[in-house]
């Protein structure tokens, strides 16, 4: 991604790169949702398209068979707040800061923007997801996770609240040409009407997110706590964002796109197996 | 540009060093052939044992140390930037504004407004030329129906282009059809050759224009289109060679008034970038006008992997393919217009 680099800007990241440092937070499970070990099926089932399209992209076939460990998943995606303190030591904040995040620098710390605090982080790449992640004793959700995340064990629903059509009250995304919010809005503002089976907010719509995986072609072979495919350029993106149609929302709605980049529409949540946690 | 980038960076360093006193200390442990990052200490300060454990292991343990290191690594690229050339337009606005144009009408010598919407992504940076991509919807498609149906302005944000969807003329198809957007690529419905086609020529204005507002990048105009703004977007890039630097046809076609035939004498012109994706299942355009499409470029020199792609999609009807919006992005943008072309 082509870098924004006035002086000014640049002169604000070197004070932002000061000597403070702090110590990642301590792993807990609490605010995350709780997914049983168990199978799905992965994917769109194959069915004739209208002639001029159908909400279903062809990269979402074919349906495939899934069984994967019990793992815990962010309820929420993770807040400028939340980022704000993974920029405070200085090696971090030198990699991972970028000018147009929702962090500014106070003269001490790494702060928020006013109003941002509890909306989600954007403007991050692939490499920074998985190293605030990591920061944290988690990790990315693999794209199989995130999907058994956003769809539960006992129905294909095509969003996380079930088959009813999104709207506002239950999602951030674009209504016909009308956005129902022009930024993200903090996380939990749908809860509980756009929460998953197990609880899990926003999931569809406010920001799309980062998974773990490389991107492309479903395999029709069962799978057991697959990791996406090993080669490919680009990584995966799901979920749908504030400037999205309900289309891409759906649970099984995927694209993919380079790890260096970044957009105001996209940020993450991270995921840990349970025989990681302490 | 990459002088300037550099001076840049260096005084960054400069007023880190001095607002510091010191450059981010190193880990305690560091260099003692583990890697003790993230828990133990800062990503970044253990890189000399991470690095090597990067190299020869996919242990979870290490995603983070190893995704720091890469993105250090990009980061450094960031700062080399592109080899871009700007029109030097240090206006406009961000976000998403309409506007309207005065370009060559049908009849000889008429003049018409030709009104167009463009989105500026966030990122958008006077400083850094933009790359910018033209989109034409298909027949009697509106364009303010575009930004949704192809959910280009998404691709805006993540690669740094400036989008601009394009309307057709409202015109008169007879009393079966009435009145509709249309481009003008059947029928010779205008005065003159392809030399004075409507379209081509709005599409040049616009472009000058939108160069003199925003610092455009002159060697990455792209235009994409579906159905019969898929059919225009090729012959855009044909006709206009010091302009676009490529395409992406999404259900198009070439064997439209004649204009396969006039393909045949462009044999010799340098090849530009191209991208289709066109289903098998296509009821409207049946997916062998991209094969001929292929066809013909081939036989003007152009070879598949080189200078296009092509995406043959299964079970596919006559619909834009939104999720790979970054794929014929990326192609394209690594192909620009070679030096004895920018304008």
């Amino acid at each position: 991604m082509r870098a924004v680099l006035l002086p000014a800007v640049l002169a604000f990241l070197a004070l932002l790169v000061g000597c403070s440092g702090s110590e990642p937070p301590e792993l807990s499970g609490r605010s995350m949702a709780v997914i049983p070990a168990g199978s799905f099926s992965m994917g769109h089932a194959l069915a004739t398209p209208g002639p001029y399209g159908s909400e279903w992209k062809e990269n979402e076939l074919p349906p495939h068979e899934v069984s994967l460990s019990a793992y815990r998943i962010d309820r929420s995606e993770v807040t400028a707040s939340d980022w704000a303190a993974f920029l405070q030591p200085a090696s971090h904040a030198q990699v991972h800061h970028h000018p147009l995040q929702p962090v500014e620098w106070s003269g001490m710390e790494v702060l928020p923007r006013p109003g941002w605090e509890e909306r989600p982080v954007v403007q991050v790449s692939w490499f920074d997801a998985v190293a605030y992640c990591g920061w944290v004793g988690k990790r990315l959700p693999t794209e199989a996770e995130w999907e058994r995340a956003a769809r539960g064990d006992q129905d294909d629903r095509r969003y996380p609240w079930g088959p009813e059509g999104a709207s506002c009250d239950k999602a951030v995304y674009t209504t016909g040409a009308s956005p129902c919010a022009l930024l993200p809005e903090p996380v939990f503002s749908r809860s509980p009407a756009g929460d998953s089976p197990e609880g899990a907010s926003d999931l569809a719509g406010n920001v799309a997110e980062w998974v773990a995986d490389r991107y492309g072609r479903y395999d029709e072979d069962a799978l057991t706590d697959p990791g996406g495919p090993t080669g490919g350029a680009l990584r995966v993106v799901r979920g749908g964002s504030f400037r999205e149609r309900a289309a891409s929302m759906r649970t099984t709605s995927r694209w993919g796109t380079s790890p260096h980049k970044r957009s105001d529409a996209l940020g993450f949540r991270c995921a840990v197996s349970e025989d990681e946690l302490p | 540009m990459r002088l300037r980038l550099a001076l840049t960076a260096a005084l960054a360093s400069v007023v880190f060093l001095c607002a510091c006193g010191q450059a981010p200390a190193l880990c305690p442990s560091s260099a003692d052939g583990t890697c003790d990052v993230p828990r133990v200490c800062a990503l970044g300060t253990d890189s000399a044992d991470c690095d090597a454990w990067c190299a020869d292991s996919d242990l979870p343990l290490l995603r983070a140390p190893c995704a720091h290191d890469e993105a250090s690594r990009l980061r450094q690229e960031e700062l080399e930037g592109l080899d871009a050339v700007g029109s030097g337009g240090q206006g406009g606005p961000v976000g998403t504004w309409d506007g309207v144009i005065e370009a060559r009408g049908a009849a000889s010598g008429s003049r018409v407004d030709r009104h167009y919407r463009v989105h500026v992504p966030s990122s958008y940076d006077p400083d850094n030329p933009s790359p910018m991509l033209f989109v034409l919807g298909g027949f009697q498609v509106d364009l303010y129906f575009l930004p949704g149906y192809t959910e280009l302005d998404r691709s805006a944000g993540l690669s740094d282009v400036i989008v601009v969807y394009l309307q057709p003329e409202w015109r008169y198809f007879g009393n079966s059809i009435g009145w509709v957007f249309a481009w003008y690529v059947y029928d010779n419905a205008w005065s003159g050759g392809w030399d004075d086609n409507p379209d081509l020529d709005f599409m040049e204005q616009l472009a000058e224009h939108l160069g003199s507002l925003y610092n455009v990048d002159r060697s990455r105009t792209l235009v994409s289109g579906h159905s019969r703004g898929a059919a225009l977007s090729v012959i855009a890039t044909l006709e206009l060679p010091d302009l676009f630097s490529g395409f992406c046809a999404q259900a198009g076609f070439v064997a439209v008034n004649d204009y396969d035939l006039r393909m045949a004498e462009l044999e010799g012109q340098q090849p530009g970038a191209g991208y289709i994706i066109h289903g098998d299942m296509d009821p409207d355009v049946s997916v062998n006008q991209s094969d001929y499409l292929v066809d013909q470029l081939e036989s003007l020199g152009w070879a598949e992997g080189e200078h296009f792609e092509y995406l043959r999609l299964e079970d596919v009807t006559h619909f834009w393919q939104p999720q790979y919006n970054e794929d014929f992005i990326e192609f394209l943008l690594s192909r620009p217009l070679g030096e004895d072309l920018q304008q």
